[in-house]
């Protein structure tokens, strides 16, 4: 019993890095309608950015792991936040307005070139994250932070003027150009909170791995994508839920799993997925929407 | 560049060609699949299945030495591309079942982690050799001594001819009235639909055929190599098929060329100009492959949107909006309007 509360536990703490990373996707589709690819390695460059600080940070900060952890989780979140902007201004931008697959494309484009650069600047082999002496296990800290960054973003979505003007883009960007809204503005915000959230869980993704490297952020970036889709785009409730439903199931799969099968883990728990998204394309929580011709 | 070496890299071309070709065929349809690769696997790896039941006695106790023995060989070779080819399209018409419901980048995703599932089994399932892959005997020449001109010779024939096949066959279905229900698709989906054509299952065919053409090339690509490893058909490599197309100028018939340039100025590049600098051929350039590869992907969808509009502001015309949550319609694609 103890081993399946440990093995629920770990899955909580995969399902809350998915679910932060899931909200990037979730909010870029909101409002451009295509999947930003290069998010996975947004992920993977807030995730290093988050090794150097604690490097070069820990024998200063030793004594105030709170702190040590909050600054790196700061900066890689500010890191990752600028990088996704960039890369909207530069890869997306010129294509505004063309469709969501041509747009997939260059972000494609984008994901292959950060992957392949970071292997050449910090070479492909994976780093030993460094530990941290925190009174609370790093998973303990993960549902922290989830709990955190879904309150913030309630509120920041529900609660403020420029939460209800990335609404008001998303449900039509025309008519709220017309409001005086600054389409460009909102959608370079938009980028950075994904881009912030998904360098929060790269820093907690090496906390409770211990490993990083280059080429990590494809797996979990395809996952939280779907994850994105299946707790229906744009709802904050439902991206967690998916999220979490994901990590406990992957973590359970892990653990009673035959020996035989285990390998297949990733197969297992892919063909889940596609399952799900053929099942509930339009999301656990979300209607059917009708296209209108 | 030495005859047969040439013979080999013409045979690698067939592959690619093959590849795009079908693929292109694919998104024409407007179904945007980034899985093409999955398929490839899929027929190599069926192939691998196929030389483990014919041969049990392990493939080192094969040898294409006597006359008799090649004629099994080749019968055997057939067989693995047939049953490539079957497989392969078996796959796709479940997926096509399955997917019916999912557009545009959903379907994309769904495609892309197909080809992932393909791989990761490859990778994990011992029976076929894991993450080192699988080696098969020459199944009708082998490549030592004099018969490697021979052997350079056969596939590539076989490989070019089978092209040859594709090529005229997609011209056959272009000049019927399927082509035009496909360029009807290609302009509207919907406006098809309405005039009457089943869109669904002309995506489902040309999907099918399409994952068939796939399947068949992985297993031929096998043969050639007699080496596959699930990398093979990771992403990446997938996305050369990809860039392909997008190069042609999404959806038009000039990927062939445009995979054509890809092919060869990547072996010229590797062979040629890091020759010069003295460095081991294609050490250099496959660390930096990807890399480049990401840049002309960003830069092959990007340049002509920007290259359009600028176009649109030197002519003095009012600069036109394009729709600006596209999704359907004509606006969709990089071509000029």
């Amino acid at each position: 019993m103890a081993y399946l509360l440990d093995q629920i536990v770990n899955g909580l703490s995969l399902g809350c890095i998915y679910a932060l990373i899931a909200l990037g996707f979730a909010m870029v589709f909101g409002v451009l309608r295509f999947l930003n690819f290069a998010h996975s390695e947004v992920f993977t460059a807030g995730s290093f950015i988050g090794y150097f600080v604690l490097h070069r940070l820990s024998p200063r900060l030793g004594s105030s792991p709170f702190l040590l952890v909050g600054l790196a989780m700061l900066a890689a979140g500010l890191g990752a936040g600028a990088l996704a902007v960039l890369v909207e201004r530069f890869a997306y931008r010129p294509l505004r307005g063309y469709s969501g697959v041509t747009v997939l494309l260059s972000a494609i484009g984008v994901s292959i070139l950060l992957q392949n650069l970071g292997i050449h600047a910090l070479s492909a082999h994976t780093r030993g994250y460094p530990g941290v002496a925190l009174p609370i296990t790093p998973k303990q800290l993960a549902l922290i932070i989830l709990v955190l960054s879904f309150t913030l973003l309630f509120v920041l979505v529900n609660r403020t003027p420029i939460g209800t003007q990335m609404k008001a883009v998303a449900e039509d960007r025309r008519t709220a150009q017309l409001m005086g809204i600054d389409p460009a503005r909102v959608i370079a915000l938009v980028f950075f909170l994904g881009g912030f959230f998904a360098g929060i869980a790269g820093v907690v993704w090496g906390l409770v791995y211990g490993a990083i490297h280059p080429q990590m952020g494809f797996y979990p970036g395809l996952k939280a994508f779907i994850i994105a889709v299946v707790g229906s785009i744009g709802s904050l409730t439902g991206t967690f839920l998916a999220g979490v439903c994901l990590g406990v199931a992957e973590s359970l799969l892990s653990a009673y799993l035959p020996s035989t099968l285990s390998a297949y883990r990733d197969p297992i728990v892919f063909t889940l997925l596609i399952a799900a998204l053929v099942w509930k394309p339009s999301g656990i929580l979300g209607k059917p929407t009708i296209v209108k011709v | 560049m030495s005859f047969y070496l040439l013979l080999y890299h013409l045979s690698f071309l067939g592959v690619m060609l093959l590849l795009v070709q079908s693929l292109n065929l694919v998104w024409k349809a407007r179904l945007f699949s980034l899985g093409h690769h999955g398929f490839f696997g899929l027929g190599a790896y069926t192939a691998v299945v196929m030389i483990k039941l014919a041969l049990p006695a392990g493939v080192a106790a094969w040898s294409t030495t006597a006359p008799s023995q090649r004629i099994v060989g080749l019968g055997l070779l057939v067989a693995c591309v047939l049953a490539g080819g079957a497989l392969a399209a078996g796959v796709a018409i479940l997926m096509g079942r399955l997917f019916a419901q999912l557009r545009g980048d959903y379907f994309a995703v769904a495609t892309l982690v197909f080809a992932e599932i393909v791989r990761s089994i490859a990778a994990n399932w011992d029976y076929v050799g894991g993450g080192l892959g699988f080696e098969v005997p020459y199944l009708v020449f082998s490549k030592a001594g004099n018969e490697r001109l021979l052997y350079g010779v056969f596939y590539t024939a076989l490989l070019l001819g089978l092209n040859w096949v594709a090529f005229f066959l997609i011209r056959r279905i272009e000049g019927s009235v399927y082509g035009l229900y496909i360029t009807a698709v290609e302009d509207d989906p919907i406006a098809a639909e309405l005039s009457g054509i089943n869109v669904t299952r002309l995506q489902n065919l040309v999907f099918v055929v399409a994952a068939m053409t796939a399947g068949s090339a992985g297993a031929l690509f096998l043969h050639f190599t007699t080496l596959v490893v699930p990398t093979d058909f990771s992403f990446p490599n997938g996305l050369l098929v990809i860039l392909g197309v997008v190069l042609g100028g999404l959806r038009s018939e000039r990927c062939i060329i445009a995979a054509t340039f890809i092919y060869t100025s990547y072996e010229v590049i590797k062979v040629r100009v890091f020759g010069l600098f003295g460095f081991e051929s294609g050490v250099l350039i496959a660390d930096w492959k990807e890399v480049l590869l990401g840049l002309v992907l960003i830069f092959s969808v990007t340049l002509p949107a920007v290259w359009h509009r600028a176009q649109i502001r030197q002519a003095g015309a009012p600069r036109q909006r394009r729709p600006l949550l596209a999704g359907g319609g004509r606006g969709g694609s990089v071509d000029a309007e």
